[in-house]
Parts: structure tokens; sequence; C-alpha cells
């Protein structure tokens, strides 16, 4: 009894590994393929690893097959999120069948406030944050986000007025060639 | 020894070694393919996972329970080695882009 419940629980394990890795073949873009194996190679090991040690039935073999299993439940996420988190920085793009890209409406948010702030100190003109915002693209996306992200070192103080001041005639040429 | 005479668990723990072999070799083709960097990473990151599932599955056929040590090693140096590059890729794309700006 013991033997057809851990050989299940062993095929059932593999047959979600092998899902996470058809999916890695067939799925479009990078962050679909992250998905599929963070969820089912997460649930195809613990699955095998769970059988495993249902067979072996030995309280140190279970112990260690508990501690992978937990391991990997901890560090799948972290390491999804931080390749997926790189990956978007650098400027991988998404499936075009993508609907939804909440951190980029992000962005725009901040670009939008960025440009309505240098507007007011530089240029009376209002609907000159039209043409940042249009402007977001994956390149304008990594120089953004190295500008604002708060949790970096001050010793590069100098970048983002350098950036500001290398923005704001762009801008200015954009606006007078529109109006 | 024939195929007959293999128990369930054995005729089990094959299927599951053949599958993972498989499974391996498919990531590896995503390796070559894979259009960027991040995505090599993340199917290292599966080679990783199928690699320990693998030895979990033999520690059944040699009925040695070393093998499961091997994979917590295994998973750890898959973590570490994803964070690092991560890491690697972070810094140097914003590099370019400070270069850039």
């Amino acid at each position: 009894m013991t033997e057809i419940i851990a050989a299940l629980l062993m095929l059932v394990g593999t047959g979600f590994m092998s899902v996470a890795a058809i999916g890695l073949i067939r799925l479009p873009d990078l962050y679909t393929r992250m998905h599929a194996i963070t969820k089912a190679g997460t649930l195809g090991i613990g699955l095998l690893l769970v059988g495993v040690a249902v067979y072996m039935g030995d309280i140190s073999f279970t112990t260690r097959a508990v501690v992978v299993i937990l391991f990997v439940l901890l560090t799948a996420p972290v390491s999804a999120h931080m390749i997926g988190r790189a990956g978007y920085l650098g400027g991988v793009s998404m499936w075009r069948g993508t609907v939804v890209d909440q951190w980029r409406q992000t962005f725009e948010d901040v670009v939008a406030e960025q440009g309505r702030l240098e507007i007011r100190s530089s240029s009376p003109e209002s609907d000159v944050s039209v043409h940042r915002t249009d402007a977001l693209h994956a390149g304008d996306r990594r120089a953004l986000f190295s500008d604002v992200d708060p949790s970096k070192p001050s010793a590069d103080t100098g970048s983002p007025d350098t950036a500001a001041d290398d923005n704001a005639p762009s801008k200015s040429d954009e606006a007078d060639s529109a109006s | 020894m024939t195929l007959i005479d293999l128990t369930l668990i054995e005729w089990v723990v094959y299927i599951t070694l053949a599958v993972l072999s498989l499974a391996i070799g498919a990531a590896f083709t995503r390796v070559l393919r894979g259009p960027s960097l991040p995505d090599r990473v993340v199917a290292l990151d599966l080679v990783a996972y199928l690699a320990m599932g693998f030895l979990g599955a033999y520690a059944v056929l040699s009925e040695q329970e070393t093998y499961i040590d091997a994979a917590l090693v295994l998973g750890l140096l898959a973590f570490l080695g994803t964070v690092a590059v991560a890491r690697y890729i972070e810094r140097v794309e914003s590099n370019e882009s400070q270069t850039e700006s």
C-alpha cells in the first residue's frame, strides 16, 4: 500500500515537472515561462520528494526531504521575482498578447509627475507631459528607474540633474514642433 | 534482469528518470535558444530543479539516503547562482542606462 501511494505521488510529481519543461519550451515570453517553472516546478519537485520520502519511510530521510521541499518553496519565488525584475528593467519585451502591465502604469504616473514638476520649474507650457508620457518605452524604463529608485545610495547625486538637463531641450523641441 | 522482474516502485523510478532526462534535454534547448539572458537563467533554474528530482528518484533506486543531501546542496547552489546573475544583470543594465543618458 505504501508502495502504491509512493508510486502515485512520484508519477504525479514527474508529470508536473514535465509540464514545467513543456511550458518552458512552448510559452511565448520570459514572464510566462518564469510562471510555468516556478509553480509547476515547485509543485512537481515537492510531490516527487514526498513520494520518495513515503517510500523510504525513514525519519532521517523524511526530515531531509522536508527540508529540501521547504527550501525550494522559500527560494523559488524569490529567485523568480529577482530574475523577472532584472528582465523587466533590462527591457525584455512582453508577449504582444499581454493585456495589463501594472508596473508600466506606475512608471507612467511617475513620469507624468516628474514632467509636471520640470515644466513648472522650466517652461509655462502645460501639455508637454503628454509627449513625455508617450515617449516612454523600454529604454526609458531603465533610465527612469535609476533616477527614481530611492533605495540607491546618493553617490550619483549629479545624475538626476544631468538627466533632467538632457531631457529638457528635446521636450521643448517636441513642444515647438507640435505647436 | 528482465523487465518483468522489476517491482512497481522500480518501474516508477525508471519512468521518472526517463521523463526527467527528457525534460532536462528540453530545458537545455531553451538555454541554447533563449533570446535573452534572463531566459537562459530561468531555464538553468529549471534544470537544477529537474536534477534535484532526478537525485531524489535515484535515491530510491540505489537505496542510498545520501543523494538527498546532494539535492539540497544543488538547490542551494542554484538559488545563489540565480540571485547572483539577477543582480549582475540589473547592475549592468543600470550602468548602461546611466552612460546612455
